[in-house]
């Protein structure tokens, strides 16, 4: 890491290198490097970091999962765990006082971490739920850090309380202040956990992940909720993604992680617009984004993050780098290379392509987006003109709940009378927040749970067959034609069962009586086509990485050679360049295979980059059907449209022309659904009439339909109306 | 197809092929008292083995004239330097005032020891007749009390070693009972829900209740006092494992309702496995671990209530030899405070519940996926 110290005097944010000791940073982070014990190693889990976070400015840190985001956020609050330690490295801190304090040098119990902990350094976390106590007040645990660091009276805390409830736009603050988090939605309680962490004005506030477990439209809200504040308090932000959808929203500056090394700095519009560093090429170019052409191939970075303990020599990502230089990048730390005073980057091949022009163009030439051959010559395609594969007609599905003998029943009403088609060849997207009841459709057109009314007829060769009405034995010989892709490669496979065991599962209880070589041949075949060596056969699931699993989850739903396959949600559980890699595999085995989807999913993009039409859900039904270019160009439902408002596109704020507007509330209760139409409570539009009156749709075909009363709105009208009702 | 190919190709040397069973035997062996209890655990089962061999005397051997003997110590050394491993007989003196006896070493009843000496005839098991014991006084007709006699004059620790046969086994005995209970009413609870799962939860919830030792006694009585001492104790084992049975019945049905909802038992419905195919391939395996672990956990109770029972005399009796009737010899205060070395058996039960509880917390830590 010579080099490192070697440009240290073009490093443009050290607070000493401004004479008076003045600088516009409240916390550079030099060379921190942290460590974690293990039984057998020690693991880097940062690696020379270093950060400036500007005063009054959001620093994002991006990256895959285990790159080191979180391991930096909390190094800096000293809340590592037990088996970490700090072995190199400061960052140093200014406090209110203007002194500097080297957070990395002070004692992690000691006094002087604690007076800044909560006060002048707040973090949020990801999940509110648990980082709330149930068993206190929001408003006890509030004002806790002002009782604690301001020595208030309780009076005096509780009416700061109130004040800075009002001012993350918790509705009714007086009645929510005693309610505890439990009682909260999931906004209202990340607006709990921010005004916890706002109440004593913090210069620095962390935020980890805090809007991923959210849905995309109370995201929204609190990613403005956020911005607001920062102004207002001018306040310092580290900001933790792995979105860069988020980031675009939310940052100034960016750092983008790999495996605990930051591999380039710069700010957002630079970094989003113009990255120079082939990890970070490679992470936005794998990116599905509505403004991305449907049906393209998306570009991939090749395998995935290895763990901690493979870290590669010298560049730790030289692996999988499409400018890997043998000799060089797998020997040396990469260099430093700086494109703009504010903008660097850690790579030998670009420090190398300024040196001599020549390579330059030939890296320029590697760097250049890959045209996509495949796309044209895309065959088959939906063929709207055969009869629908699979015809969904009124389904509904309702649960009952109860908690015991004495309490009494509750009734889900998960599905709501569905209606649509699937025709041969086509992707049809199913897109919609959580609790909207995508993924019970999906089981329920399987038959796993059995329909309330209505029926799933699906073609044979004896004509429709109504699966709702089938008995489970008879249901079985057509689950060998309609399979599934599950969501959480952990926990759909057995840990018990090898690879082939748990693939061939399906060919040793089909009805085809297939002898185990036939067996053995299929399995294999099925592990080629989605890109795994066969001699994995034998391992079993636990060893392989996320991406891998998902390629496994598929070849087991190729196995019994399907006609359509139910994925629900395959790739959101998978980072970003793996991401892509799955949801290129599934195009081309379409095309290959000729292959039906129904592919559910929560994320707007994905869900248009693979889908030929799209049905967007809100609570049990579907509010709008229709071809994926017309419902992202003219979205018609007010619901659709706050939903793609709602989600963040990877384009500076800055470079973006209108700013979307955002849908407060939240998915309704299933158990408790509004009359009328749904989604009046959160419609600007509602009328007398859709209180009142249930709007219908009629889904079926593969015109673009939609359950809505004043569905003609233009987008323009929309903006206006919205307006004069947000006032 | 080249492209994904490319991508996900990778050398197989890098996935690792270790089964589940290995990785959690990996966990297992990072917890240090938990490998403790593994090896004192084994070490008692293989004791158990061969008791007649490891006791120095038979387990009925008596002889007044050794009645309430100390515990001797071993020398090695004999009065003039010499190696010669050997105990000290007792020279008893009687305090006619207070009446009680002291014991004093006399140098000049020097009784050697060696290994595999004759003594005391035997049947191994029950079949192999034998009279070598491990470890004794080299003459057959001296006698050797490491840990003192009881008031029969009877060696405490080769019975000590005798009622370990009894006292360990019996918590098996009374384990596997309530592990066949356990596991099918758990599991029926567990697969059905419903009405079924909250009638037999509710049973549970009752026999829970019931205050044990009352029961247990209550039971106990009803085993006719001229039963034979090897039907008494399966009688015995019986009546602990009518309460034991309802702990691991709900962790049976909790492993149940918690794998149901795994997407893997869905994707093994989707592939059309039969209910009896799921069960058995698909959710059996994996918590046979958390079973083992939970039956680990169990049978320290087992021994622990055998004891107690017996203690109180309404379990075994004499002349059946388990911890719990050695621990009879002290059920009044003159004993104890004569005797004290009559509570050897009662520390050889710590020992033995320590180690199993040890090796069954290793054992759940190890199964538990969430530990890694």
């Amino acid at each position: 890491m010579t080099n490192l110290s070697n440009t240290t005097g073009t490093m443009p944010k050290r607070p000493e290198d401004n004479g008076m000791g003045v600088s516009d940073n409240l916390l550079s982070m030099r060379n921190l490097t942290v460590s974690f014990k293990t039984d057998d190693t020690k693991l880097t889990a940062l690696n020379k970091v270093s950060l400036a976070i500007p005063e009054g400015k959001t620093l994002c840190l991006v990256g895959e999962s285990g790159c080191g985001k979180s391991v930096t956020a909390k190094a800096i609050l000293r809340v590592l765990a037990e088996n970490a330690s700090i072995d190199e490295g400061e960052m140093l801190f200014r406090t209110k006082s203007g002194a500097m304090t080297d957070l990395a040098s002070i004692r992690d119990r000691g006094e002087a971490i604690r007076k800044l902990r909560g006060d002048e350094i707040a973090m949020i976390y990801q999940e509110p739920m648990t980082a709330i106590s149930p068993l206190y007040s929001i408003g006890n645990q509030i004002v806790e850090a002002l009782r604690w660091h301001r020595n208030m009276s309780e009076k005096e805390a509780r009416r700061e309380a109130l004040e800075v409830l009002r001012q993350v736009g918790m509705p009714a603050p007086e009645r929510r202040i005693d309610s505890y988090s439990f009682e909260l939605s999931g906004g209202q309680r990340q607006r709990a956990m921010i005004a916890m962490a706002l109440i004593c004005r913090p210069r620095l506030l962390i935020a980890d992940e805090p809007t991923t477990a959210l849905d995309v439209t109370t995201q929204a809200v609190i990613l403005d909720l956020l911005r607001k504040m920062q102004e207002q308090d001018k306040m310092s932000m580290l900001f933790i993604t792995h979105d860069l959808g988020v980031v675009a929203e939310i940052a100034d500056e960016v750092a983008v992680m790999y495996m605990g090394n930051v591999v380039e700095r710069g700010p957002v519009e630079r970094i989003l617009t113009d990255p120079v560093h082939p990890y970070t090429k490679g992470l936005i170019a794998s990116l599905p984004t509505l403004s991305k052409k449907a049906g393209e191939s998306l570009k991939t970075i090749p395998g995935s993050v290895p763990h901690l303990k493979d870290r590669p020599k010298g560049c730790a990502f030289s692996n999988r780098c499409e400018l890997f230089i043998d000799g060089t990048c797998n020997q040396l730390p990469p260099l430093e290379y700086g494109i703009a005073p504010d903008h660097e980057a850690y790579c030998h091949a670009l420090a190398r392509c300024d040196a001599s022009p020549q390579t330059d163009a030939a890296i320029t030439s590697k760097l250049a987006p890959r045209k996509n051959e495949q796309d044209s010559s895309r065959k088959g395609g939906p063929d709207y003109n055969a009869d629908p594969i699979l015809k969904l007609r009124h389904l509904s599905k309702s649960f009952t709940q109860s908690s015991g003998f004495f309490s009494k029943t509750r009734h889900i009403h998960s599905l709501n009378g569905v209606s649509f088609d699937l025709w041969p060849g086509e992707t049809l997207g199913l897109v919609g927040e959580s609790g909207c009841g995508k993924s019970t459709l999906g089981q329920t057109v399987l038959g796993l749970h059995k329909p309330t009314s209505g029926a799933v007829e699906v073609q044979t060769e004896d004509g429709y067959v109504d699966l709702a009405q089938l008995p489970r034995k008879q249901l079985k010989k057509h689950w060998h034609d309609i399979r599934m892709v599950f969501q959480d490669p952990d926990g759909s496979f057995n840990p018990r069962l090898t690879v082939f065991d748990i693939i061939a599962e399906v060919l040793r209880m089909g009805g085809q009586s297939l002898t185990g070589k036939d067996i053995t041949k299929r399995v294999e075949d099925v592990m080629q086509m989605v890109g795994l060596d066969k001699a994995f056969l034998d391992r079993y699931p636990h060893a392989f990485s996320g991406g891998q699993r998902q390629r496994i989850g598929i070849a087991r739903a190729l196995a019994p050679q399907p006609r359509i396959v139910i994925a629900d949600e395959p790739v959101s559980a998978l980072d970003v360049s793996v991401q892509a890699q799955v949801l290129n595999l599934l195009k081309d085995l379409q095309r290959e295979l000729g292959l039906v989807y129904l592919f559910i999913s929560h994320d707007l993009s994905v869900v248009k980059h693979i889908s030929d039409r799209v049905a967007v859900m809100y609570a049990g039904q579907i509010v709008e059907i229709a071809p994926a270019d017309d419902l992202f160009n003219h979205p018609k439902h007010p619901y659709t449209r706050a939903l793609m408002a709602a989600l963040p596109e990877p384009i500076p704020r800055s470079m973006r022309e209108t700013k979307p507007h955002h849908i407060s509330g939240s998915v309704p209760d299933p158990a408790n659904l509004p009359k009328g139409c749904p989604f009046h409570p959160r419609c600007m539009f509602a009328t007398d009439k859709c209180k009142i009156e249930r709007p219908e749709i009629d889904a079926t075909g593969y015109q673009h339909a939609v359950s809505c009363f004043f569905p003609q709105l233009s987008p323009a009208a929309a903006e206006s109306d919205i307006q004069s009702h947000a006032h | 197809m080249t492209d994904t190919t490319a991508t996900a190709a990778m050398q197989p040397t890098q996935i690792e092929r270790r089964s589940q069973s290995a990785l959690i035997w990996k966990r297992f062996k990072r917890h240090k008292l938990g490998l403790i209890g593994l090896w004192v655990t084994l070490f008692i089962y293989l004791c158990t083995l061969f008791v007649e061999i490891l006791a120095p005397q038979g387990a009925t051997a008596y002889s007044t004239k050794h009645a309430y003997y100390p515990p001797q110590r071993i020398h090695f050394f004999t009065e003039n330097g010499s190696f010669k491993p050997h105990v000290l007989g007792y020279k008893v003196k009687f305090d006619y005032d207070t009446g009680s006896r002291s014991f004093i070493p006399d140098p000049r009843k020097v009784i050697a020891l060696g290994f595999w000496v004759k003594g005391d005839k035997y049947k191994w098991l029950g079949l192999i007749p034998g009279d070598r014991h491990l470890f004794g006084p080299i003459k057959p007709r001296e006698k050797m009390f490491l840990v003192g006699a009881d008031r029969l004059g009877r060696d405490v620790l080769s019975r000590t070693i005798y009622a370990s046969r009894i006292s360990m086994t019996i918590g098996l005995a009374g384990v596997a009972l309530s592990l066949v209970l356990g596991i099918a009413i758990g599991g029926l609870s567990g697969y059905m829900g419903g009405f079924t799962d909250q009638i037999i939860q509710r049973f549970i919830e009752f026999l829970q209740s019931l205050p044990s030792i009352p029961l247990w006694i209550g039971l106990a009585a009803a085993i006719p006092a001229e039963t034979p001492p090897l039907e008494t104790y399966f009688l015995i084992s019986i009546v602990l494992s009518v309460l034991g049975w309802t702990g691991l019945a709900r962790v049976v049905r909790g492993r149940f309702l918690a794998l149901k909802e795994e997407d893997f038992i869905r994707a093994a419905t989707l592939d059309g496995c039969s209910t009896s195919r799921i069960l058995f391939r698909h959710m059996l395996p994996n918590f046979t671990s958390h079973i083992i672990a939970v039956v680990t956990l169990a049978i320290p109770g087992m021994i622990l209530a055998e004891t107690a029972l017996s203690y109180l005399g309404i379990g075994l009796r004499a002349p059946v030899v388990s911890w719990g009737v050695l621990l009879q010899e002290i059920q009044n205060i003159r004993s104890m405070a004569t005797a004290p070395w009559l509570f050897f058996p009662g520390l050889i039960v710590v020992i033995a519940v320590l180690a199993l509880n040890f090796l069954g917390d290793g054992l759940r830590d190890a199964a538990d996926p969430h530990e890694h």
